[in-house]
């Protein structure tokens, strides 16, 4: 919407810290973290749980302020949550009260009210065409299955084209197949619109599948242990799993969650030095 | 092959045998079973002088007792028009409780003041006995409906706002993490989130509301007379027409079912996505 010059990162984080206080305890979440994301790039966020990944795309959408440290979008300093951010959950979290061409339109019928939204239906419509939901714009949530409410979910997350795409491990409660059939078409539309993407993940297949850079965190406090820069072609299928080069960045990204690992858990990362 | 395909088979018989007895008899005949014995104990307690039928009138009295009222009803009759009166008086009275419960419930839920002032004040009235108030509400507003209604609305307002607000405050984390995200403000997340989250609840205060509120209104005209079923009862009781009691006590459970199932069924038409409420939903 806003035009930028193209050095401006999309997204910048620049020694961000982030520590959660409960019951007079200070628990150090996340960081420091530094990290810039490219206009168009797709970045997974690896890591264990309890690393603090979520943590961090929360500070990116607003949800969460910075304890210390630089969060900006589009060159904006990020306080509150910045326009046209699209945002993913691991649950769909359908209004089980509206139907499903409704629930693909609740953003727009929030930022621009309702005559916008009934506007809208068309291209609402045609987004949940192409994730292949042509035929149940009408029903309610609750007769769809879970991978299907997660389709509705990408076209809500659409509707209003935001720049940035915010994804919390947006599949994790789907089963493998449905999963992997939903990646594919996922990085299909990412790659269609260009859209910039976070997308958080505890799956390493998964990362390395998805993106353009791996951003491997180590456990609590979350740290960046190493990036892995993912040199695979942009249209990718489901067989690209089994190439030499696909495996040779899962190695890359296991051998960082391990140093990311032993750091944590402090033990000494020379090898054998322990044993 | 057979053996193969009847194997199943009789496993499943296996397991249906493990089921009790009585999980396999359909409700409705259980039910019925159940108060044809409840009836028959009754006569058998009359019938043996156990308790004398000046006391307790046999099902037959209280069964021509009710033929009797349900002619006088159907002809429009006395009965009819105190029924009328007892209806009126218990509708409005839960209407009043629907909107002032709804309202107060809104307002604790929504706001500061609600939350610190009004919430304690409500709290400790509720613990106070509110049929201790018909006498009062007689003296204030007269024989005729208003003290009914008000005593009727005074008792059932209470639940709906309970309920009203235990709704609101439950949204659900992440749906109330999109309503963020999508930056919707204060308004827009009461009217498209907060308040469809809270209609299940609000439902359930009304069910409690509909049969508190048929309660009041008879509290009410046994204290203030006047018109209506209550006042029916408290006539029949002090001429030792016991019969007619029971008769009108059957009549008064009756109608306080059906304002129940009304609330039911406008549940089910308001409240779609959800299936719940008294009657099973077809699934």
């Amino acid at each position: 919407m806003i035009s930028e010059t193209t050095d401006v990162p999309a997204v910048l984080v620049q020694d961000l810290v982030r520590t959660f206080t409960s019951r007079g305890q200070t628990v150090h979440a996340l960081g420091p973290v530094s990290l810039e994301v490219r206009r168009g790039e797709f970045i997974a966020l690896l890591g264990p749980s309890g690393c603090g990944k979520t943590t961090l795309l929360n500070v990116v959408a607003g949800l969460l302020a910075p304890t210390s440290g630089i969060v900006e979008a589009n060159g904006h300093s990020v306080v509150g949550v910045p326009d046209d951010v699209g945002m993913m959950f691991q649950k769909a979290v359908m209004l089980p009260w509206r139907t499903i061409v409704e629930n693909v339109l609740l953003p727009i019928e929030i930022a621009e009210g309702k005559r916008a939204a009934r506007a809208a239906t068309q291209r609402a419509i045609q987004l949940l065409e192409m994730v292949g939901l042509g035929g149940f714009a009408d029903r309610m949530p609750n007769e769809l299955s879970g991978g299907m409410q997660q389709r509705a979910a990408i076209c809500r997350m659409l509707i209003r084209d935001p720049e940035l795409l915010l994804l919390d491990e947006p599949f994790g409660a789907l089963d493998e197949f449905t999963r992997e059939y939903m990646n594919v078409e996922l990085l299909k539309i990412t790659a269609t619109l260009g859209s910039t993407a976070l997308f958080v993940t505890h799956s390493i297949t998964e990362a390395v599948f998805m993106a353009d850079r791996v951003v491997v965190m180590s456990a609590r406090p979350g740290r960046i242990a190493g990036i892995v820069d993912v040199e695979l072609p942009s249209d990718r299928d489901a067989e690209i799993v089994t190439s030499e080069q696909f495996q040779t960045y899962v190695r890359r990204a296991r051998d960082l969650l391990k140093v990311g690992h032993d750091q944590a858990a402090g033990v000494p990362t020379v090898k054998g030095a322990s044993r | 092959m057979s053996t193969t395909r009847t194997a199943p088979a009789a496993a499943g018989r296996a397991l249906d045998a493990r089921v009790p007895a009585l999980e396999r008899i359909p409700g409705w005949v259980l039910i019925t079973i159940s108060l044809a014995a409840l009836v028959g104990i009754w006569q058998l307690v009359v019938s043996a002088g156990l308790v004398s039928e000046f006391v307790l009138p046999t099902p037959g009295d209280t069964a021509s007792a009710l033929v009797d009222l349900s002619k006088d009803l159907a002809s429009g009759g006395q009965a009819w028009d105190n029924f009328l009166v007892t209806v009126q008086e218990t509708l409005v009275g839960l209407l009043l409780a629907a909107v002032i419960g709804v309202a107060l419930g809104v307002v604790i839920a929504e706001t500061v003041f609600g939350r610190k002032v009004i919430q304690p004040l409500m709290i400790a009235l509720y613990a106070a006995p509110k049929v201790a108030l018909a006498p009062l509400f007689v003296t204030w507003f007269g024989f005729g409906l208003t003290p009914k209604v008000v005593m009727a609305a005074t008792i059932a307002f209470f639940p709906v706002m309970v309920d009203t607000a235990a709704g609101l405050a439950g949204v659900d984390e992440d749906q109330d993490k999109l309503f963020l995200v999508t930056k919707a403000n204060r308004v827009q997340r009461f009217w498209k989130l907060k308040l469809p989250t809270a209609l299940p609840f609000i439902f359930a205060g009304l069910k409690s509301a509909a049969v508190l509120s048929i309660i009041g209104a008879i509290v009410a005209e046994f204290m203030g007379g006047g018109e209506g079923l209550g006042v029916m009862v408290k006539t029949a009781s002090v001429s030792f027409a016991l019969d007619r009691v029971f008769a009108l006590i059957v009549l008064l459970s009756v109608l306080a079912f059906l304002i129940y199932l009304a609330v039911d069924l406008v549940e089910r038409k308001v409240v779609h996505w959800r299936a719940s409420g008294f009657l099973p939903a077809e699934s």
